[in-house]
């Protein structure tokens, strides 16, 4: 288990710091036990550092807080060794296992926003944090360790910044604080539960970095969990893959990731989104694979053509103008200030494209960039304050609601999150044939037949009409909302980060349907997300938004292996990539950019 | 080195028919279907239930029960009465004094009598029960109907017109109701609106329970139906083409009746509470109709001789009152969605 590689390892590698053995947890419920995890075994030796990668569901945070004893006092039942810094998890009295949190193991949580109190100072409850575990120090003491601590991670005048409340922060911020509050007893591991999931991509590197520094500076253990193989990729040593409650594969992370055993793992790598794939490369790639499935069976002549013909259709400028965007603005009011006076906020500060028939726009950005309030005002659910929208040769900037009736024939959107996007109360084939009553159609039995033969191209069932939305997951709610988008026939299709809230593998098929049903129905998209390999794979041209503003914009391939913006270059720096090898290259390069950016 | 992924390989791990695996066995029943279904494990919410709709029964059956089990509830009984007390007869002839212990409560008087006229307290229970419900699901009803439909128009057009019916809701719920109700029965005279004696009584009671009560509805479908608008399935409705009318009643007001259910059954316990007040003030209905309020009301002064015709108004009162909230509570536990899976 010891590993081979990394070298530059502070602590002498001792006996195990976490070690578990045979680790089963079981949740009681209403129809029969849940066997959240099932005979897991691993060790982390000090000063290693071992990812934990599964999808939703497998058990990976139910291990995590195991491992603080934070399944005392609920309804888990659990069974086998589990062992930290010397103090048996599963028997030591509460006590033990009081004494053991924080000291030997600390815990950062995924949400930062969440996780500090909001009516305490961060230095309240750093000096809370160190003083449980000290109760002999005094409160000089502890203050300068919470300063310590704070530096550590990289906050700026912290004697100063010591004294603020948790919303003087941003986001990725509180993470650094939330890790400086697990740091402040020295624990010998850290434990990372998505540490980053909630975060910008640029903050998620600079987070990531901080782990591994820390990591190599004090000699600590890390734990680090995710849904994410890429995240863990380039910080851990060893990588245990999860699913369904059962470690299904671990390993040395350079062997796991290039020569997986396990048929689940090559799964998972192969539906990672890969930023260094190109759009034609993967199109072509899954052209062959829908090809290669029909071939079995009626048409064993037909597969060269669908690979083939398309492609040369796909670059885009070849296509008529459908879409074109000129210097929009979207103002909001933000109150605040004295005496409630307003003042005016550019969500969108004048952003200008053209969109033309059959291609796809990809629209990068993190969150505040503007690219959602940029999809909703094409889609006409916002009014533009400034500028020109006009579709087909028609400006529909300002049209009212009633006359934009005919043109939500023709353009429809996917939102996000499937959960929210499909109301709970009506069945799904309710919720699809909407579009088509309200446009007019009177006829039930046509809008059920058209419901259902959608609902079969889109992979459901013609049966599950009847259903009501909870009984689906994730990726099958989001196959219903693309069925809801496509049932009116329409032109362009608005995605906004149509799969960031599914898992990588649900998250992979869905984009290729999607694929699919942009030949099929002859679709121009516009694909709005955060994630940069998925924006990659799908787009014949990117923007890049920061701000409101476009900060770059290109052929697809263009932006992204010769980026001119410095943006475009910290985004592409940042972005996690499977390879530990090159990760720890990007690592050097976003360590070279930020001190540039420190001396200017 | 860089990783060796086999492009050709991803090719076999879509797992086709996993899409439409794990569509679960529960997948046809509606939330309202889930709820009930919770609602019957919970046994504490249907003993409330049990006991709302009996008393339900119980008011519609009045005069089926009275004439089985009692008498009219007008109906004087003064010969067993104790004229010297006021109180029901006892058993000793010769103690001009004697009265019953026990308010004279027998087969022949399931609950016994009232002192002084010596009617029969069981009829007068049960069609007490008929004015308090009647009374108090009219006026929830008036409640929910302006509650849902301001509400519903504050929390979704917002601006101006939430501004408008917001501070109308604080405006309203600031009245001191108590007050108010009781000049408004002693200024309206007899035959206003057409309507006479205990039907004016009884509708002037309903509008004034509702008409003051609606901001308590209104409040907590404002607040679902703003939270309910920003969710993406009303963006999605309004980018198919949909008018404000179907994306309000189509859309929006489903998924606010399980929220607008629970509440209605939890003031009508108040509003039934609001009644026997206004009775017991006597600003309710005139007598000699019995109601549960002006009943208490009455014992009040006989609590010595006749403590039973305290304790049995007061315990039909509280048994009600605990028995829909005991019922309002697992509906709100059963339609929680917190709770949900």
């Amino acid at each position: 288990m010891t590993n081979p590689g990394t070298g530059s390892r502070t602590a002498g590698s001792g006996g195990p710091v976490v070690s578990v053995r045979d680790l089963s947890i079981t949740f009681p419920a209403m129809d029969g036990d849940v066997n959240a995890v099932n005979g897991l075994s691993f060790d982390v030796p000090q000063g290693g550092a071992l990812g934990i990668v599964g999808e939703s569901g497998s058990g990976k945070s139910v291990t995590s807080l195991a491992l603080m004893g934070l399944h005392r006092g609920s309804k888990a039942r659990i069974t086998g060794g589990l062992t930290v810094a010397g103090t048996d998890v599963v028997a030591a009295p509460d006590s033990a296992i009081r004494a053991m949190r924080g000291n030997d193991i600390a815990m950062v949580f995924q949400d930062p926003m969440s996780s500090l109190h909001p009516q305490y100072t961060i230095g309240n409850q750093l000096i809370e944090a160190y003083r449980t575990h000290h109760p002999k120090a005094g409160k000089a003491e502890a203050k300068a360790r919470a300063v310590d601590a704070l530096d550590r991670v990289g906050i700026p005048e912290p004697a100063r910044r010591v004294n603020s409340y948790p919303h003087e922060f941003s986001g990725g911020m509180r993470q650094r604080v939330l890790i400086a509050m697990g740091l402040v007893c020295e624990p010998k591991v850290l434990l990372a539960d998505e540490p980053t999931t909630a975060l910008d991509v640029t903050v998620q590197a600079q987070i990531l970095d901080l782990l591994d520094d820390l990591r190599h500076d004090l000699g600590m253990s890390l734990i680090l969990v995710s849904h994410d193989l890429a995240v863990v990729a380039g910080s851990v040593d060893e990588v245990l893959v999860m699913r369904k409650g059962v470690a299904v594969e671990r390993g040395d992370v350079r062997r796991v990731l290039s020569a997986p055993e396990h048929p689940y793992t090559r799964a998972l790598l192969a539906a990672v989104p890969r930023i260094e794939v190109s759009r034609a490369q993967r199109r072509a790639e899954m052209r062959a694979d829908r090809a290669a499935v029909p071939a079995a069976g009626s048409e064993p002549e037909g597969a060269a053509p669908v690979a083939e013909a398309p492609v040369t259709k796909a670059s885009g400028d070849s296509g008529e103008l459908l879409l074109s965007v000129k210097n929009v603005r979207q103002k909001f009011k933000v109150r605040g200030g004295a005496f409630g006076r307003s003042t005016d906020f550019y969500a969108v500060d004048d952003v200008s494209f053209d969109l033309y028939q059959g291609e796809t726009l990809g629209i990068v950005g993190e969150s505040g960039s503007g690219k959602s309030t940029l999809s909703r005002m094409v889609m006409r659910l916002l009014r533009p304050s400034e500028g020109t929208i006009v579709f087909e040769g028609r400006d529909i900037t300002h049209l009212p609601e009633r006359q934009l009736r005919p043109l939500r024939r023709d353009v429809q959107m996917i939102f996000q999150n499937p959960y929210s996007s499909l109301n709970p109360r009506m069945t799904i084939g309710e919720s699809i044939g909407t579009a088509l009553r309200v446009q007019g159609e009177r006829d039930a039995k046509k809008i059920r037949g058209e419901v259902q033969g959608l609902l079969e191209r889109v992979g459901l069932e013609p049966s599950h009409y009847n259903r009501f939305p909870h009984a689906f997951s994730g990726g099958q709610r989001q196959r219903i909302a693309i069925a809801r988008a496509l049932i009116l026939k329409p032109k362009l299709v608005i995605c906004d980060e149509p799969v960031s809230a599914l898992d990588v593998s649900t998250q992979d098929q869905v984009l290729r349907l999607l694929s699919e049903l942009q030949d099929d129905f002859d679709l121009t998209l516009i694909f709005v997300a955060h994630d940069l390999a998925v924006v990659r794979q799908v787009s014949d041209r990117v923007v890049v938004m920061r701000k409101g503003q476009i900060v770059e914009m290109g052929d697809g391939d263009e932006v992204y292996e010769n980026p001119q913006h410095p943006y475009t270059r910290q985004l592409l720096a940042a972005a996690p990539v499977l390879d530990p090898d090159e990760a720890k290259s990007h690592r050097a390069e976003r360590q070279r950019m930020r001190r540039q950016s420190s001396t200017v | 080195m860089t990783a060796p992924l086999d492009a050709t390989e991803s090719a076999q791990h879509a797992e086709p028919e996993a899409i439409t695996q794990g569509v679960r066995d529960i997948a046809s029943r509606s939330l309202t279907q889930i709820a009930w279904q919770r609602l019957r494990r919970d046994k504490v919410a249907l003993g409330g239930g049990v006991v709302v709709v009996l008393l339900i029964l119980v008011a519609i059956f009045a005069p089926l029960l009275t004439h089985w089990f009692g008498y009219p509830p007008n109906e004087f009984h003064q010969d067993l009465i104790n004229p010297s007390t006021q109180g029901v007869l006892g058993d000793d002839p010769n103690d001009p004094f004697s009265t019953d212990k026990m308010g004279g409560i027998s087969w022949e008087h399931l609950l016994g009598l009232e002192p002084v006229n010596g009617r029969d307290l069981f009829s007068r229970i049960v069609y007490g029960a008929q004015i308090s419900l009647l009374i108090a699901f009219l006026s929830t009803i008036l409640c929910v109907i302006i509650g849902t439909v301001l509400g519903i128009t504050a929390g979704y057009f917002g601006g101006v017109v939430d501004t408008v019916i917001s501070r109308t809701m604080d405006i309203f719920l600031a009245f001191p109701l108590l007050l108010f109700a009781i000049a408004l029965a002693g200024v309206i005279p007899d035959g206003a609106f057409g309507l006479t004696d205990n039907g004016l009584r009884v509708s002037v009671l309903i509008f004034i329970i509702g008409f003051f009560s609606w901001p308590y509805i209104g409040r907590i479908v404002r607040g679902q139906t703003l939270t309910l608008k920003e969710r993406e399935f009303v963006e999605a409705a309004r980018s198919l083409g949909a008018g404000t009318g179907h994306i309000l009643f189509r859309e929006i007001l489903p998924n606010l009746v399980a929220p607008i259910l629970v509440y209605a059954t939890l003031l009508i316990p108040t509003n039934i509470l609001f009644e026997a007040a206004l009775s017991f003030l006597g600003v309710g209905i005139n007598p000699p109709t019995p109601t549960w309020g002006g009943m208490l009301s009455n014992s009040l002064d006989y609590y010595t001789q006749a403590p039973h015709f305290v304790i049995i108004p007061g315990l039909a009162i509280f048994v009600t009152v605990l028995a829909f909230n005991l019922f309002g509570d697992g509906l709100r536990d059963a339609f929680d969605p917190r709770s949900s899976d």
